[in-house]
């Protein structure tokens, strides 16, 4: 689904993201970790093109990444991002139609009612939809926000930071709609997440990104060992899993 | 066959007759080219318009006091039929004046509804108001807007002759412009040969404090046709800062009027028709003397500090008002002249209002 | 699809709500319809609604018809109080809908055509054409045309330059909605202190007529100046109807959102902010400033129809133009025949409507 190949962010004299190689297929969801400042954001930003990368190499689908146009690239990729202000007395439904803009056609009003509506089944938003979205909690924003994500219909979904302002109920909540989504739609997802067990316990793959380069990538068991902790968090930690479900203690800092 | 003489005698009655035929036909030209029923004027308005109206005039708006004024003074208040919130305030002044004929807030917003119900046969407005935009709006109800400044000073034996001519009544324009021309003449006959050094010096400050007025201003004018020399008669604005405001209001060091030590101070206050009363005038003076180093003035130690109207200094464009300054400078010169009187006959005569008397005050006078 | 009970009253709701909207835009505009037809009426001059009508519709219907009403009233009508209101209708509904355009790119509720520098840039410019003298004072035939015309393009220009200043910084550091209020705010401080410092040396004369036009007002307005500022309204509002999505994706999530949507962000804050300054510019040129509009009558839209732009565009276009119509309409009456700049009138109509609607109001406007 994605390629994106050798991409370089340099902001200023400063180079944020280094010869960053990574691959997402169709329904698999791969979790970006790293600490505060790896560039996580940045990369989700360069993926969708917010900001400008320093390289030709990624492909969605076979296609050129940067070659596409400005509505073309939101048909395909569609964003999440962390922070949330205001929205200005939107109403949710509102804000979940917001995400049939790229695809909107003059005669495709039918048709994006249907979606959005699916949408708003999907994630249970029935008795919020016609609340402003500013009076919503932290929680069932996110939902929201998921909900037009999933109206875009895009081929790839990035999620940035979706469960740091949530508590735990919303937390599986949110990674279990983004799962839900990888499968009905066969989108490939892309979170940039702090929470390593969370991202182990929900993804495919794992990255993992220090000061702007990849150190691993690959199944959890895999990236998230101690050695690897210890090198980009400076953390002592024990890994382990409860069944399936992986988990990660930090003990102390060396 | 007839002899010539007989000829030349048949011929002299037919000389006469063609000559009252064309007499008679020149005389029914000037009727129809004056119109049909009264005559009409061309005339250049004080921005350079020209205009044709039907004369007399019997039915206008007059925006601007000095205007009003004017107008009252050679043609009544008959014509009036609009006015502006100045002359619809004053009751005691105006005392014809009622509220159906207010006109508007003022000559920069006249109320152009009101104006066009009073359909009127011209509006006067003076040239620091918005002219064009009344033109062109009441142009389209083919109301004509005259343009007089009648608070120009240097325009004033022009724009009452012509009210004269728009109202018909050149008698009493001419009675006007020869009460001006007497006053004007007489100042500049006694003090012709005064020479300057011999001058009083003169500080004139306006409302605000420590504000004088420049050369330029009809202020400044007024204290030199009454024989006085403006302290500050060698500032020229156009070399001074912005920032310390224009001829009718310049901004000045205290330090300065000191140092120029004037001998009349003569300060100016709004006022309106009915005079201020002696307790406002003693305790501006007392204020004007109370200032720091003005003690040492001669005009304080004199109590030559004068409180003066703008009422009476601005009547009859400011001719009383350069009279009551020349009296007040040189008593000598002008004992047969009494400013109070010339007053009564502006108020009396010509706007047919009773004279209060008391515009004016000196500290002296208040003191004793 | 309508599997889920919740789902299908859901969609009841959205009927309904949807209902609901069209029914507040058919209410507001026959609101508006009525208030003109009111001010039809209504004036210094009072004429029934069934003569005004008549007036109203002269050309179309039978002379017998219009045989009681003198031919003044008519032009009164068709050619002072008709503009008047058409005027205020556009002046009203431009600059609500410039507020809202521009609350909308910078996601800023404190944002309007005021904040922006607009509106006191256009105050300098006028201003200044009043400072240079060929507008009023010692304008001679020439400058009557012109002076007239003077004003108004001076101010436009100023407005424009003002506006290609912060769109120019902005564009320097990204066009982003910070660099928008921040450099618009910047100049809104410059251009009021070069008004001020215009105002400083200013004569009294041209002081008057600069301040008077800082209050804005409707004054004699013409079908010229309707038809102008009318028609940049007409060119303008279509097109930020047509960027109603992309106001919403603004006011979603701020540029990075509105770019993950498709939307070009930097082209579109570009044209909307230059269709909101033309409008402004060209409504502001005519009447001066009228503040606060901007303002708020996006704001109460929001109160009243929600933040979807798709409504708020016409519907703020809406309370903005009954604002402006019912404080002109105040300002006319209250103390007729002075008629009170609209410009001060709006604040006095406008906040207590506000603070009610903020209080009473169970949502908040975003104002978080």
């Amino acid at each position: 689904m994605l390629t994106v190949s050798g991409l370089r962010y340099r902001h200023g004299k400063r180079l944020i993201l280094d010869n960053v190689d990574l691959q997402i297929g169709a329904g698999e969801i791969v979790c970006l970790v790293g600490p505060n400042g790896a560039g996580k954001s940045t990369l989700l930003k360069c993926i969708n093109r917010i900001m400008p990368s320093q390289h030709a190499g990624m492909t969605l689908a076979g296609e050129n990444l940067q070659k596409m146009s400005r509505r073309d690239l939101a048909r395909g990729i569609a964003y999440v991002p962390q922070h949330n202000g205001s929205a200005m007395s939107l109403r949710v439904a509102d804000m979940i139609a917001l995400g049939r803009a790229p695809h909107r056609t003059w005669n495709s009003g039918e048709r994006d009612r249907r979606i959005v509506l699916d949408a708003i089944e999907r994630l249970k938003l029935q008795a919020l939809a016609l609340r402003p979205y500013d009076e919503l909690s932290g929680g069932e924003r996110q939902r929201v926000l998921l909900a037009r994500a999933l109206v875009q219909q895009g081929r790839l979904l990035l999620l940035d930071e979706p469960t740091s302002d949530l508590d735990l109920h919303h937390q599986l909540e949110a990674m279990t709609a983004a799962r839900e989504i990888a499968d009905a739609q066969g989108s490939g997802v892309l979170i940039a997440i702090h929470d390593l067990a969370l991202a182990a316990r929900f993804a495919d793959r794992l990255v993992m990104l220090r000061e702007g380069r990849v150190v691993a990538q690959g199944h959890w068991r895999e990236v998230l060992t101690p050695q690897h902790i210890e090198a980009v968090y400076g953390v002592t930690a024990r890994i382990g899993s409860d069944g399936d479900i992986p988990y990660v203690i930090p003990l102390h800092t060396p | 066959m007839r002899s010539d003489r007989a000829v030349q005698a048949q011929r002299q009655p037919r000389r006469w007759l063609s000559l009252l035929l064309w007499l008679a036909l020149l005389a029914w030209a000037q009727f129809v080219h004056a119109g049909n029923a009264g005559h009409s004027l061309t005339f250049k308005d004080d921005v350079g318009r020209e205009l044709t109206l039907k004369t007399p005039l019997k039915r206008v708006v007059v925006f601007n006091r000095y205007t009003t004024e004017f107008v009252r003074a050679v043609a009544g208040m008959q014509p009036v039929v609009g006015v502006d919130i100045d002359s619809a305030r004053s009751r005691n002044y105006w005392p014809t004046v009622t509220p159906a004929m207010l006109a508007g807030q003022g000559q920069s917003s006249p109320n152009y509804e009101a104006i066009v119900a009073m359909q009127p046969d011209a509006v006067f407005f003076p040239r620091n108001s918005d002219w064009q935009k009344a033109a062109a709006v009441l142009g389209r109800f083919g109301i004509p807007v005259v343009v007089v400044t009648a608070w120009d000073v240097l325009r004033h034996e022009e724009n009452v002759a012509l009210f004269g001519k728009l109202f018909e009544q050149p008698q009493r324009a001419a009675k006007l412009n020869a009460f001006y021309r007497r006053y004007r003449d007489l100042l500049a006959q006694r003090l012709q040969n005064l020479p300057m050094a011999q001058r009083k010096r003169v500080y004139i400050e306006e409302v605000g404090a420590y504000k004088t007025l420049l050369k330029g201003s009809g202020w400044h004018d007024m204290v030199e046709v009454g024989g006085g020399v403006n302290v500050f008669r060698d500032v020229s604005i156009l070399s001074q800062p912005s920032a310390r405001g224009s001829v009718q209001g310049f901004s000045v060091d205290p330090e300065e009027v000191v140092a120029r030590l004037p001998e009349v101070i003569v300060k100016l206050e709004p006022g309106q028709y009915e005079p201020h009363s002696r307790a406002f005038s003693l305790q501006v003076l007392e204020a004007v003397a109370a200032r720091p180093g003005f003690d040492r003035l001669p005009a304080v130690r004199n109590g030559q500090v004068y409180h003066i109207s703008y009422y009476l200094a601005g009547g009859c464009s400011k001719i009383i008002g350069a009279l009551q300054i020349a009296k007040w400078l040189y008593p000598d010169r002008f004992q047969d002249v009494d400013p109070d009187q010339v007053m009564r006959t502006w108020l009396e005569d010509f706007q047919q209002v009773p004279a209060p008397g008391g515009y004016t005050a000196s500290l002296a006078e208040l003191r004793k | 699809m309508k599997t889920d009970f919740s789902t299908t009253m859901l969609i009841q709701a959205l009927q309904h709500h949807q209902r609901r909207n069209a029914l507040a835009m058919i209410a507001g505009v026959m609101l508006l319809i009525a208030a003109m037809a009111m001010a039809g009426s209504l004036g210094a001059q009072r004429l029934g609604m069934a003569t005004s009508l008549r007036a109203l519709f002269a050309p179309l219907l039978p002379a017998a018809w219009l045989s009681d009403i003198p031919a003044w009233q008519i032009a009164l009508l068709q050619q002072l109080r008709l503009p008047r209101i058409v005027m205020a209708t556009v002046a009203g509904a431009g600059l609500a809908l410039a507020g809202v355009a521009m609350q909308g790119i910078t996601r800023n509720p404190l944002v309007s055509p005021y904040t922006v520098g607009i509106s006191p840039a256009a105050a300098f410019g006028a201003s200044l054409a009043i400072l240079s003298g060929a507008t009023g004072a010692g304008a001679g035939i020439a400058g009557a045309w012109s002076g007239l015309y003077l004003t108004v393009a001076a101010a436009f220009a100023s407005a424009v330059l003002c506006a290609t200043l912060v769109l120019a910084f902005s564009a320097l550091r990204g066009v982003s909605a910070t660099m928008l209020v921040l450099g618009g705010v910047g100049l809104t401080y410059l251009f009021s202190a070069l008004t001020a410092s215009v105002q400083f040396v200013a004569t009294e004369q041209q002081l008057a007529a600069i301040v008077q036009w800082t209050f804005g007002s409707l004054n004699g307005s013409t079908w010229n100046e309707v038809a102008v500022a009318g028609g940049i309204l007409l060119l303008g509002a279509p097109l930020l109807q047509w960027h109603a999505w992309a106001l919403n994706a603004f006011a979603a999530g701020g540029d990075d959102i509105a770019a993950s949507l498709g939307f070009a962000v930097g082209r579109v804050r570009t044209v909307v902010t230059v269709v909101a300054v033309m409008i402004t510019a060209a409504v502001v040129s005519f009447t001066g400033v009228i503040g606060f509009v901007g303002l708020v009558a996006p704001h109460i839209a929001r109160l009243l129809i929600g933040g979807d732009h798709r409504w708020l565009l016409p519907f703020s276009a809406i309370v903005g133009a009954l604002l402006v119509l019912l404080s002109d309409m105040a300002g006319r009456l209250l103390f007729a025949p002075v008629i009170i700049p609209v410009g001060i009138v709006v604040a006095y109509v406008g906040v207590p409507l506000f603070l009610h609607l903020l209080l009473s109001s169970r949502h908040k406007a975003g104002l978080q």
